[in-house]
């Protein structure tokens, strides 16, 4: 790991703990040893209130690359997660986490831990990554707001 | 050879001095425009580049530039230019009558570096640049972005420029105007700090930089957007972004940084790696016209402007063999070495097999060979055939197994094929039961493959050897040219024969076209050892005094190789040879 990568996802932690908003947690993971893992995050991401997922807290994992934060770190939400940008992996299909897109060394957790609670109701219909939940949104949009809703009493807080 | 150039400023580090480099239309380019013949016309008209319009303004550069050219042209490979012209000779020309009289429809190419794609790109945006009217650097950022297709730039930017500009990261979304034309080398530094003074490298006491989230005395850097960090983490990210070839932005917000950003941030060569990677990728999408020169190292581009012409060659059995600027000759169609009198489909069908079979076989067969009388191991390590035992002074043929004494006089005849069983060594008849023709013709490839290799090793030796002429001898460089001369005949006349064994492999065995093919086998193989042996010579008296015996030789043997090239094309042209699995 290069010292840069360490270095800033101290900062990261240390600014996280001062100030987050609110609903939110994000930890680095504990390595086999115990000791703490600062390339691989745990977060949770609440749903915004007044919304179809408001009920639900979801868990993210957040990987950091040896190059950040010149490349973006890679999110993933639980595997088979319903979401039009979701991938069947779990994968986030996010501009601002694309390094060939709109990622920026500048952006903090913070800003992505509120990119992606705001990606949960705001779908892009324009970059699918996987097919129910895509085809549900643009179609039949009872039948989205029932799988969301039921999915968001999984995640209950 | 005028693409090897390398134009190069001196000492310009600082921003302007770079943008100046920029602008400057360069030197037109003398790219060679090379005929498949060898001969080399200069030409000045490349692409779609126009001649470099020359405006009012920048006139003085170019006199800059010509004055003191001398400076700062490097020649890239240390070829000599007047070397070159001197080593046309008069078996080259030879070469040349033949060819016309085939009928070759000509290749017209331009050998090209990176260097001078990026300059011809640079001459593209001076052309843009009245059109446009913004400055060189944006324009550069622009077509960099559509991946050097001025028409679609074009046609987006008369739609929407301010969109576009926006979008590619020249203006701030705040819809700040885009700063006017300013002829570049009118733009003092002092405008330029005025005009956008949150622009470049400071330095700060007690910075925190949001990236790295330390607090230093540093180097900062920030664009007009204000987002400022420190330079190590500027650096780290631009290093990152290099190879891309796309836009760098800055590392909060879509503004993107300049070449000559980049340049100040991390030392002057930077940019000019972007603008490769751009290229490069370029070349990638333009791969039917570009081609890179597939030898190991070799930085040369050839491209082909017309590539209608190539349907041609494809009909007529002809292959569009390129040279580049160091000499390497390939072929444009498969990016293989020269492979006539084979064409593309035979040699790609004859790789093929070989790739499939040289798992169970081609390996043991053609690297070790028995002593045919004692049995003796022994490695070939010199081009020629004839081969001599330590052990029982037994002299043999490397190709046949079978004595050398027939080979020297009449008729040399290891390059048939022989239908009859010959269970000379238990294991070739073991492994070859099934598949004895194609080992047959396989092994003799190989061996004429590294029989090649160690003749281009041999002609690696060979300026030292002129070199010992000229002081022992007293002989001029020019005269001792036979010997370089001699080896590259040798060097191009085995690989033709080489690749005529995928040809007579896949031909009709009973046609007599084929029998006169392999006779023509016969003569050049001959003609090739005896020429292979007269430079194995290492007296130099002995190599004088045999001056008229190696023009002889090489001007035979490029009879015979242009002959067997002939042959092979007839075979393919009337469909005799049919290459398949």
């Amino acid at each position: 790991m290069s010292s840069l990568c360490l270095q800033r996802l101290q900062e990261e932690r240390k600014k996280w703990r001062k100030d987050h908003p609110f609903g939110f947690f994000a930890k680095p993971t504990k390595k086999a040893d115990g000791t703490m893992n600062l390339q691989k995050w745990e977060a949770g991401i609440p749903g915004k209130e007044g919304t179809i997922w408001h009920e639900g807290v979801y868990p993210l994992t957040i990987e950091y690359p040896d190059e950040y934060p010149s490349k973006p770190p890679k999110l993933r939400l639980p595997a088979g997660f319903y979401h039009p940008n979701v991938y069947p992996s779990g994968t986030i299909c996010l501009s601002i986490l694309n390094e060939e897109q709109d990622w920026r060394p500048a952006i903090t957790l913070k800003q992505i831990c509120l990119g992606i609670q705001d990606l949960l109701d705001t779908p892009n219909p324009n970059s699918p990554a996987q097919e129910p939940a895509w085809r549900a949104f643009q179609k039949n949009k009872a039948e989205y707001e029932r799988k969301v809703a039921l999915q968001a009493k999984q995640y209950a807080k | 050879m005028g693409p090897t150039k390398i134009k190069q400023k001196r000492s310009t580090s600082t921003t302007n001095e770079y943008l100046d480099s920029i602008t400057t239309p360069s030197k037109p380019d003398n790219s060679c425009l090379i005929s498949p013949n060898g001969k080399a016309k200069d030409s000045t008209s490349l692409d779609n580049v126009g001649d470099a319009q020359v405006s009012d303004e920048s006139e003085f550069e170019i006199e800059d530039l010509l004055s003191s050219s001398d400076e700062f042209v490097y020649d890239e490979d240390g070829i000599d230019d007047d070397a070159q012209v001197m080593l046309s000779h008069p078996i080259e020309e030879k070469e040349q009558k033949h060819q016309k009289e085939g009928n070759m429809p000509d290749l017209d190419y331009t050998v090209m570096t990176m260097q001078d794609i990026f300059e011809n790109m640079l001459r593209r945006v001076d052309h843009l640049q009245p059109i446009f009217n913004i400055p060189r650097e944006d324009i550069l950022l622009l077509m960099q972005h559509y991946d050097w297709n001025e028409e679609r730039l074009l046609e987006n930017w008369t739609e929407k420029m301010d969109e576009l500009l926006v979008e590619i990261g020249v203006t701030q979304d705040t819809g700040s105007t885009p700063h006017v034309s300013v002829a570049t080398n009118e733009t003092t530094p002092q405008g330029k700090t005025t005009e956008s003074s949150k622009r470049g490298v400071k330095f700060r006491e007690n910075f925190t930089c949001l990236i790295c989230c330390e607090e230093k005395n540093t180097e900062t850097f920030s664009l007009e957007c204000g987002h400022e960090f420190c330079i190590d983490c500027y650096r780290h990210y631009i290093e990152d972004k290099l190879h891309s070839g796309n836009i760098i932005t800055c590392m909060n917000c879509s503004l993107a940084l300049k070449n000559y950003d980049i340049d100040n941030v991390m030392g002057h060569e930077s940019s000019k790696k972007l603008m490769a990677s751009s290229i490069k990728s370029f070349i990638q999408s333009h791969n039917k016209n570009y081609k890179w020169c597939p030898y190991a190292d070799c930085g040369c581009i050839i491209h082909l402007r017309d590539t209608s012409t190539l349907a041609e060659y494809t009909r007529l059995h002809y292959s569009p063999f390129v040279k580049c600027n160091n000499d390497h000759r390939f072929c444009f169609s498969c990016g293989f070495e020269v492979h006539a009198p084979a064409d593309c489909n035979v040699t790609n069908a004859w790789i093929k097999k070989a790739r499939k079979e040289s798992e169970n076989l081609n390996w043991v067969v053609s690297h070790t060979k028995e002593c045919p009388k004692c049995g003796a191991n022994i490695e070939k390590d010199g081009g020629c055939n004839h081969m001599k035992c330590f052990g029982c002074k037994y002299e043999f043929c490397w190709i046949c197994d079978g004595e050398w004494a027939p080979h020297g006089k009449d008729y040399y005849q290891c390059v048939m094929y022989n239908n009859e069983d010959n269970p000379k060594k238990s294991r070739d008849a073991n492994l070859a039961k099934y598949m004895k023709k194609y080992t047959f013709y396989y092994r003799i490839f190989n061996e004429h493959e590294l029989s090649a290799k160690l003749d281009w090793k041999l002609g690696q030796t060979i300026e030292s050897k002129v070199r010992e002429l000229q002081e022992q001898m007293d002989i001029s460089w020019i005269e001792g040219q036979f010997l370089p001369d001699s080896i590259r005949i040798l060097n191009e006349s085995r690989t033709a024969l080489k690749w005529s064994f995928p040809v007579s492999y896949y031909s009709d065995q009973s046609h007599n076209l084929t029998k006169i093919f392999v006779d023509n086998q016969s003569l050049l193989s001959k003609a090739v050892e005896d020429l292979s042996e007269l430079l194995q010579i290492k007296d130099p008296i002995e190599i004088m005094r045999r001056k008229a015996d190696f023009y002889n030789m090489s001007g035979f043997v490029e009879n015979r190789k242009f002959a067997l090239m002939e042959c092979g094309r007839e075979l393919l042209c009337r469909g005799i040879c049919k290459p398949m699995d």
